[in-house]
């Protein structure tokens, strides 16, 4: 069997089941199914705690935060800048930085929104990267970013 | 509908790519696009049953589907295409009006190579085809070795 073909073989059913150390479930190769189940790995123990400490220094400078994410699929950080009223609005509304996986390409897509017009940081693609790539201090410095551009909203 | 008119440079592989539109205008761009790309035999669909159809028969290198198509969503086309074995593994790119961020990041979550928003920009068009007959390649590759590697 070629090296390529042992690189792509699914993990076994002990790895899966065990499937604590996120880590090293990371840094192997991705196989043919196993991209949903690193893609939640990946949100529940690198993008969310980020989100999470960002977001509590960001609630201490009068923002609002909330963090939403549906199964299998996406996880998004909505920013609602200090002063700004939620009133009835869907929290979508708000600035909006979202990581969520294209299982096709086997890449984690980061998409920012900012429904306000004349305000900085437009909507739109801020990145595609491979798993492995997406490290607590790449999703540090994105949502940093992103929250520097919507400082004035 | 099938335009047969193309031919590959000598040493270079024909491969085919499927577009599937209502749009006559749209239909019609891709077309002249592929003007540019003598290696690429164009294959087009102006509704879901037929891309599927000349999907399952033909088995183009890259498909490309319009998301609101008179008889099914091109997530449908997507879906029907990706629950077929000798479909699954092809580059299906959407080719939508709906160009909020929204739409197209449940366009890739649903599992299309890429999402690309109307009007068709031709340099993107062209790149993003390129990308996705280098993916059609690399699974080729890939299924090939899986079969070899059967065989011993």
């Amino acid at each position: 069997m070629t090296e390529e073909l042992k690189n792509e073989r699914a993990p076994d059913l002990f790895t899966v089941k065990r499937g604590t150390d996120a880590n090293s479930a990371l840094q192997r190769n991705t196989g043919e199914d196993d991209f949903p189940g690193d893609f939640a790995k990946l949100k529940l123990t690198v993008i969310r705690p980020v989100f999470e400490a960002v977001g509590n220094g960001l609630t201490e400078s009068g923002h609002q935060i909330n963090i939403a994410e549906e199964p299998g699929g996406k996880i998004s950080i909505h920013i609602l800048p200090p002063g700004v009223s939620k009133s009835i609005h869907p929290y979508d509304w708000f600035p909006t930085l979202s990581f969520f996986g294209a299982p096709f390409t086997k890449t984690i897509g980061l998409h920012g929104r900012n429904a306000r017009r004349n305000s900085d940081g437009g909507s739109g693609e801020r990145g595609v990267y491979k798993l492995p790539q997406v490290s607590k201090e790449l999703v540090e410095k994105e949502l940093k970013k992103f929250v520097g551009e919507i400082a004035n909203w | 509908m099938i335009k047969d008119e193309t031919h590959a440079p000598p040493g270079e592989r024909l491969r085919s790519l499927l577009c599937v539109d209502d749009n006559p205008g749209s239909l019609k761009l891709v077309e002249l696009f592929m003007l540019h790309r003598p290696d690429i035999r164009l294959l087009t669909a102006v509704n879901g049953k037929s891309g599927l159809e000349i999907a399952w028969v033909s088995r183009p290198e890259v498909i490309v589907t319009d998301i609101n198509l008179p008889d099914m969503s091109g997530f449908k086309v997507l879906e029907s295409l990706r629950a077929d074995p000798a479909t699954t593994r092809i580059p299906v790119i959407a080719l939508s009006a709906n160009s909020l961020p929204l739409n197209v990041e449940s366009g890739l979550e649903s599992g299309f190579f890429r999402y690309l928003t109307k009007p068709i920009q031709f340099k993107e068009f062209l790149a993003t085809l390129d990308l996705a007959l280098a993916h059609a390649e690399k699974n080729s590759t890939k299924d090939q070795l899986r079969k070899r590697a059967g065989q011993q």
